[in-house]
């Protein structure tokens, strides 16, 4: 009576794990056969697996480097879009968030359905607008014209609004009364108790702005101002297949990412399973 | 899973940067020496603007070692006087230059040079910005040019008798094959014209199936390509749309590839595959089919001239006795034309000051003189775009060191210039393509029963957006 549980719990256990071992496996094939690719040298006819594992071409990142130096100031310019959009889309979302959810003022519920009609309007039907505002500004060639149309989000207002209706409206009028003012109360009790969302928020921003590719494309022009996913095409070969330091540079601009992730994983985890607890 | 995969990415991120802290520079090259060098894998800085000279613009849609090369020659241009300055800015690719050059319309943000690939030669005529090589050689006295450009070359960017861009870096489809393999099983690798019939004999020889019933080496590979399917059409002298593939002087308004030579085309491939001496790769199997080919798996492949350095460089590299010739795009016995060009062009825009589309037109002339075509050539796969190019030292070299160029130069040459033979000119050329290839996908998967009914269905997508695209031009 008392094996058969832990029979099936250690089964249940080995599953399991057979199951996790097998998703990070196809998770990480991407990964590994873009390396695979780049260590093969410059040749038409890669394999899989490299034929010829002790005479594998590490050299390639630094060719990578070589070839374009720009590769580096391409990966800052990319963390500075990327993190500006981010820390712009959390604040402005938030503020509207808070508004539509705790304040009351006339035309609310137009505001909200004209913020979600926004997000109906496909991105490239707005491009050539976009494109002729931000090049009358002359901000082709800077960080702000890569930053500025990307800083409030519908998406994001939605969110937030959606998680902040969810916290009890009985802790924000204890706050008012305790003679907590309304920015106050988003700072110090809206927002930890939002991680969550917030988290989610932000790490979907930072991919979808680090992964952007027409856009930077459109309004920049000189070499030092491309972003990583533009930058990088330099490297793909046209009329020869052949992918060594396209993959390398790929796996390059890759990495910060992959190292924020790393390094991001604990703070994500808790934020998400202590907002759970509270919320 | 997350223990597992940040553990394992962790493992993977130090591994990489390990490598990259320790590994010495020289590793790249050293490892594999091979007698067939490619481009140089270098930085190539631009060179630094003189004071005083006049900036000219200019968007290219060439990356990789390709793109190294159009920055050498810009140096060139740039050291060889000082009036002028070229910058020259990649944009990523073919389809996203002209996509920028779209946005672009609108504010007037164009570049004064850009170079535009084939399919985009409608699209550009259309945008009313461009100004035409022609007018620029008429204006100059200049129009013994158009005799000195190779003949097939200057009909692939002239439309209704103007020529509206500089032929800049051009190529052209052949197939492939493995000269080793094809003297094993008997047959001539120095026959460079060959039959549907041939081919299909031809790769039944070259197939080999080991002691177990595997096959070890397929005769032919396939993939669905549109570019392969125009040259068809161009090969037999047949319209690939009406009235005159676009190049007369109305526009071309119904796309006709839907005929005999289409059709005879898409059953040849299809025989192969269902015979089993054939290997089908599927769409956007064109860099397994190269690898295949390099590695003897594959005996004969479709590609483009400008690969033939990168396939004997991996052949030479994978080590397994492949021996790179190039033949004929294969044909029925009575074709009568040639194959087209592909590639791309130089086009001058008109937004630019006199001074600076002065400045223009005269990268643009410099750009096709002898000397420029003949070292361009050489360092890449596409032949020279002028004829006197051929008297250059440095193409008389690459000539001796790769003679399959001299099949593909035969091969654009083999008829005289005609609407048929030469490419068509439409503005939903590169959505056409599309549609191209999903026809011979749902033929060769069998998912559409005959190539009349697949390419019938390709023939009507293909209208009903060029209809739509005639509609929004005057």
């Amino acid at each position: 009576m008392t094996t058969a549980p832990a029979y099936s719990k250690i089964s249940y256990r080995t599953v399991m794990y057979v199951l996790l071992v097998l998703m990070s496996i196809i998770l990480l094939f991407p990964l590994f056969f873009a390396l695979s690719l780049a260590l093969q040298g410059d040749t038409a006819a890669p394999t899989l697996i490299p034929r010829d594992l002790n005479n594998l071409d590490w050299g390639v990142f630094r060719a990578v480097f070589e070839q374009r130096p720009e590769v580096s100031r391409w990966i800052l310019n990319s963390f500075v879009v990327a993190t500006s959009v981010t820390v712009g889309v959390l604040v402005t979302s938030s503020l509207m968030a808070f508004a539509l959810a705790y304040l009351e003022f006339p035309g609310k519920a137009v505001l909200l359905f004209v913020a979600l009609g926004t997000l109906m309007v496909p991105f490239e039907a707005t491009l050539i607008p976009n494109y002729l505002f931000i090049s009358s500004l002359q901000w082709k060639d800077t960080y702000q014209g890569l930053i500025v149309p990307f800083l409030a989000s519908a998406f994001g207002v939605f969110l937030l609004r959606q998680y902040f209706m969810t916290l009890p409206k009985d802790l924000y009028e204890a706050a008012l009364v305790d003679g907590c003012t309304k920015l106050r109360y988003l700072w110090s009790i809206l927002v930890p108790l939002s991680r969550p969302a917030l988290a989610t928020l932000a790490v979907y921003t930072f991919l979808g702005t680090w992964n952007q590719f027409y856009w930077p494309l459109l309004i920049t022009n000189s070499t030092e101002w491309r972003t990583t996913q533009v930058g990088i095409t330099v490297f793909r070969n046209f009329e020869y297949a052949v992918f060594n330091t396209q993959m390398a540079a790929t796996i390059i601009v890759m990495l910060p990412t992959l190292i924020l992730l790393v390094l991001g994983q604990r703070q994500l985890v808790s934020g998400l399973t202590s907002g759970a607890l509270k919320g | 899973m997350k223990k597992v995969s940040v553990l394992l990415s962790f493992a993977l991120v130090c591994v990489l940067l390990t490598a990259l802290a320790i590994v010495p520079t020289t590793a790249f090259t050293q490892d594999n020496p091979t007698p067939t060098p490619l481009p140089t894998l270098t930085l190539v800085p631009p060179v630094p603007q003189p004071e005083g000279s006049i900036k000219i613009t200019f968007w290219y849609g060439l990356g990789g070692l390709l793109g190294n090369v159009v920055q050498e020659t810009v140096n060139q241009y740039n050291l060889s006087q000082t009036t002028y300055y070229v910058e020259a800015i990649f944009q990523s690719s073919y389809d996203d230059t002209i996509n920028k050059i779209n946005a672009g319309l609108a504010s007037g943000d164009l570049p004064d040079v850009v170079q535009i690939f084939e399919a985009g030669t409608q699209r550009m005529i259309d945008t009313g910005r461009i100004v035409p090589v022609q007018s620029l050689l008429e204006r100059d006295g200049m129009l013994g040019l158009l005799d000195e450009l190779e003949p097939a070359v200057r009909a692939n960017y002239t439309v209704g008798g103007t020529l509206y861009s500089m032929p800049f870096n051009s190529s052209t489809a052949m197939l492939y094959i493995n000269r080793a393999a094809f003297v094993e099983a008997g047959l001539d690798p120095d026959k460079t014209i060959w039959t549907y019939e041939e081919i299909l004999e031809a790769a039944r020889q070259l197939t080999v199936t080991d002691a177990n019933g595997e096959v070890s080496r397929y005769g032919l590979a396939v993939y669905p390509e549109s570019w392969f399917f125009e040259q068809i059409h161009a090969v037999h002298d047949q319209l690939f749309g009406t009235p005159a593939n676009g190049r007369g002087d109305t526009r071309m308004d119904a796309y006709a590839f839907n005929g005999e030579v289409g059709v005879n085309y898409f059953n040849f491939l299809n025989s192969a595959i269902t015979e089993g001496t054939a290997l089908y790769y599927g769409t956007g199997g064109g860099a397994a089919a190269g690898s295949d080919f390099a590695t003897g798996r594959v005996a004969m492949h479709f590609s483009s001239i400008a690969s033939l350095r990168t396939l004997i460089a991996s052949a030479e590299r994978a080590g397994a006795g492949v021996d790179v010739g190039v033949v004929m795009m294969p044909r029925q016995p009575d074709a009568a034309g040639r194959t087209i060009v592909g590639g791309a062009s130089l086009w001058m825009t008109n937004v630019g000051s006199p001074e600076v589309q002065e400045g223009a037109w005269d990268f643009l002339k410099w750009s096709v003189t002898p000397e420029v075509q003949a070292v361009w050539a050489a360092n890449t796969g596409y032949y020279p775009v002028v004829t006197t190019a051929y008297d250059q030292p440095a193409m008389q070299e690459a000539l001796v060191q790769f003679p399959q160029f001299q099949v593909a130069i035969d091969s654009i040459r083999m008829a005289p210039v005609s609407d048929a033979n030469s490419a068509h000119v439409s503005g939903v050329f590169v959505s056409m393509r599309t549609d191209v290839i999903t026809a011979m996908d749902d033929f060769f998967t069998g998912r559409v029963p005959t190539a009349q009914e697949a390419l019938d269905n390709a023939v009507a997508l293909a209208n009903e957006k060029l209809e739509e695209y005639n509609s929004t031009v005057p």
